[in-house]
């Protein structure tokens, strides 16, 4: 079975790298991008098993961003899940259809758990 | 035989002498007169007891008129003498001797005639007082007859209206009368015609002059000898400085309502706008203007320029519609600083109409006849604004009007430093939150990469040194991710955005997840828990009451450092859970209670105890936004109790929901 796919977008380099780290010790593929512009070239040349987007990007917002990747219908099943240091949860979920939403900083064991239950909602 | 009863029995006192005097006869009317019986024969020239001149001094008796009748032989024709009984009784009299001579002329005696007048005398003395009075009164006192013409007019009355008497006697009383208040005077005489009086009538008057004057006015009726009214007496009493008086004290009274109403708003409001309209409205009804204007001054680039900020008595549409008042000859005293102008008619001077477009008022613009304007100068000596008022009649503002212009003007400009420096500390206090918010934001970014890396080195074998290391890293980690937390939430309270998720939740069964937490992670203290044992479901954010349970317990272990124990209840009392977490621990005077709340409060003494002093501030927040109320009990050195009510859901939560 082919490694599943996860694209992060985070605009900081230090929270992207260890993200990248510790979901490949996960045994996952990670596909890393700063920004929404760099996002969207990735989904046009593959589509991921997983999205993780943080809310506050250089070009955009994660939540207005996430509305709209849930109203394509090519992009809508793609599990995504949002992170910030800012907002709580609840409103973050309340706002857009975003999966799931995990708060900065995070615990590594909640973080996995929730990338592993989207992961298998899916598969 | 009938001349002699006549004589004896007249009411007119009659008696005679001899040639030498001697009384020979009197009748009954003069022995009743004299209140004695003389001895005939033997009293000489009268049977008076005392005889007095009119003005009061002693007569000898041998001076008596009788006796210089008899020594001169002359008669009197009613010498005016007064008498004085035995029992002290004093009478005047008129006496009419009369000498008496036979054929050759050779005098026998003389006849005496007493007229007893008393009475009348003393009638004629209480006129002559009354006219006295009514001559020298301040008031005015005249008469009429029923068709309105003056009788009679006393000095008063020419004090009060200016006409002599001659130059009103005869005439009717509605020279005295201005024509729109005519019909008073039939209604006066009416009452007057009807018998009746008009007591303390307050009207107007004419003076000679025109001029009006305000006075009281009393008006009786004047009856004949039979009961018939022939006219009226008035009274009239000038009460123009009364009135003065009383519009001066109204008027005092006034201002100084108004002048507080200043001085309150001026020290209570911060709000720019709020005081200029309030020092706008309050002058412009001390000054009496018709309409008034607070200007506040703004600079742009090209130097001076000005801009309408609050009005008083006019439409914001009637001076909008000409712009802003530019700096021409007539303002520009004021926006300079020179001083106060005051004009009783603004058109008439010379700085007037000198400027385009207009050369003057633009028309449509307001009458302005009478005009002041007060520059407003701060404390640094700059002209911050001015206070404009107008009235389309001339003459209307006067000198008193400056001083308390003035004054006010300086409060208000006090007032206007302070709401600047009220803003710019506004302006202050939300950047510091921004930067809060910002600083926490960028704070947690490294938090989040540091907290990774180390789980992950957590997850790897190393030595029990390592691991050790590993261990308490993240747990210092935490402390400063809650105290980041912390933070965050405190610039969310100022900013009014702290965010509320509200649901059912199980307050028992959320206080044993932290109990357990707490358990497995403290060994300083042992935390023991009583009350209810059992689901309790309340109705709030979960999240935020674990948040405040964690920091009551928190302070309950940092502030006994040297107790073993901490102990949490929850009760139900009606409607409300109650939680109480206490310890043994050292304590709040009454003084320290007064400051928990308050952010970035930290206890005196505690400063070996680590904490921002945002955890009671954030906690009363979260309780008061869940309609709980927050209890506090301590004492030095034996504890604190603290805690918190939150509704439970069978509590009316609706109102909680609309929230």
């Amino acid at each position: 079975m082919d490694k599943k796919k996860i694209y992060v977008v985070e605009d900081d380099n230090d929270i992207s790298e260890m993200i990248t780290i510790l979901l490949t010790e996960e045994d996952l593929q990670v596909s890393t991008s700063a920004n929404i512009s760099d996002f969207r070239k990735l989904l046009d040349k593959e589509l991921p098993d997983l999205i993780l987007m943080d809310i506050m990007l250089p070009d955009g917002n994660g939540i207005e961003e996430c509305k709209e990747l849930k109203e394509s219908n090519k992009l809508k099943s793609i599990p995504l899940i949002l992170m910030s240091a800012h907002a709580q949860s609840k409103f973050v979920i309340e706002e857009c259809p975003a999966d799931g939403f995990i708060p900065k900083p995070f615990d590594i064991y909640d973080f996995m758990a929730q990338i592993n239950h989207q992961l298998t909602k899916t598969s | 035989m009938i001349f002699e009863q006549l004589v004896k029995e007249s009411p007119l006192a009659i008696y005679t002498c001899d040639a030498s005097g001697r009384v020979t006869f009197f009748n009954a009317a003069a022995a009743t007169l004299w209140g004695r019986e003389p001895d005939l024969l033997k009293d000489y020239w009268c049977g008076s007891w005392k005889i007095f001149y009119p003005d009061g001094r002693p007569m000898e008796l041998d001076s008596c008129p009788m006796a210089l009748t008899l020594k001169n032989g002359k008669p009197f024709n009613g010498e005016e003498i007064v008498i004085q009984q035995p029992n002290g009784v004093l009478r005047s009299l008129l006496v009419y001797p009369s000498p008496v001579f036979d054929e050759k002329k050779i005098l026998l005696g003389a006849y005496n005639t007493l007229v007893d007048i008393t009475d009348k005398k003393s009638n004629d003395e209480k006129h002559e007082i009354l006219s006295a009075i009514v001559e020298s009164s301040d008031d005015a006192i005249l008469s009429k007859g029923l068709d309105g013409i003056i009788k009679s007019w006393n000095a008063g009355a020419q004090k009060i209206f200016g006409y002599t008497e001659e130059e009103v006697l005869g005439k009717h009383i509605t020279i005295l009368i201005p024509p729109a208040l005519i019909s008073e005077e039939e209604v006066i005489i009416s009452n007057i015609k009807a018998g009746k009086k008009i007591d303390h009538f307050h009207t107007v008057r004419l003076h000679k002059d025109g001029h009006e004057i305000e006075i009281s006015l009393t008006v009786s009726p004047i009856k004949d000898a039979f009961g018939n009214i022939t006219g009226a007496s008035k009274v009239a009493r000038d009460i123009s400085e009364l009135k003065k008086a009383e519009r001066l004290a109204y008027q005092f009274a006034k201002r100084q309502t108004l002048l507080n109403s200043i001085g309150i708003t001026i020290s209570e409001k911060l709000d720019v706008k709020e005081i200029l309209q309030k020092v706008t409205d309050a002058t412009t009804e001390i000054t009496g203007a018709a309409f008034g204007a607070f200007f506040y001054n703004t600079f742009d680039e090209t130097g001076e320029s000005f801009m309408l900020f609050t009005l008083s008595g006019a439409p914001r549409e009637v001076f909008e519609k000409f712009g802003m008042p530019r700096n021409t000859a007539i303002f520009h005293s004021t926006f300079s600083g020179e001083g106060i102008v005051r004009l009783d008619d603004v058109t008439k001077d010379p700085r007037y109409g000198k400027n385009a477009p207009h050369y003057g008022m633009p028309a449509g613009h307001l009458a302005v006849v009478s005009y002041l304007a007060v520059p407003v100068i701060s404390s640094s000596g700059d002209v911050i604004g001015g206070l404009f008022f107008g009235h389309p009649e001339a003459g209307i503002f006067k000198a008193e009007h400056e001083e308390i212009l003035a004054s006010v003007a300086s409060q208000a400009a006090v007032a206007l430093d302070n709401s600047k420096l009220f803003e710019e500390v506004m302006a202050l206090s939300e950047k510091k939150d921004e930067f809060i918010a910002l600083a926490s934001h960028e704070l947690k970014t490294p938090l989040t990469s540091l907290k990774g890396y180390l789980q992950m080195l957590q997850k790897e074998k190393g030595s029990k040194t390592s691991e050790f290391f590993v261990e308490k890293s993240l747990k210092q980690l935490d402390r400063l991710g809650s105290l980041v937390g912390d933070l965050l939430d405190v610039s969310k309270v100022e900013a009014g955005q702290l965010q509320f998720n509200f649901d059912f939740f199980d307050l028992h069964k959320t206080i044993e997840d932290i109990l357990e937490t707490f358990r497995y992670n403290t060994t300083s203290h042992i935390i023991s828990f009583t009350g209810v044992e059992e689901q309790l479901m309340v109705y709030g954010d979960q999240q935020r009451i674990e948040q405040v349970i964690i920091n009551l317990f928190n302070n309950a272990i940092k502030y006994s450092p040297h107790a073993q124990q901490v102990f949490v209840s929850l009760e139900v009392n009606k409607d409300q859970a109650i939680v109480i977490v206490k310890d043994n621990g050292i304590g709040l005077s009454k003084q320290q209670q007064k400051g928990i709340f308050k952010r970035f409060f930290r206890a005196e003494g505690v400063a070996h105890i680590a904490g921002l002093g945002l955890g009671l501030y954030i906690s009363k927040e979260i309780i008061d936004r869940h309609q709980g109320s927050f209890i506090v009990k301590s004492e030095v050195g034996v504890g604190s109790e603290f805690g918190f009510t939150i509704p439970l859901k069978t509590n009316d939560i609706q109102t909680i929901l609309t929230m």
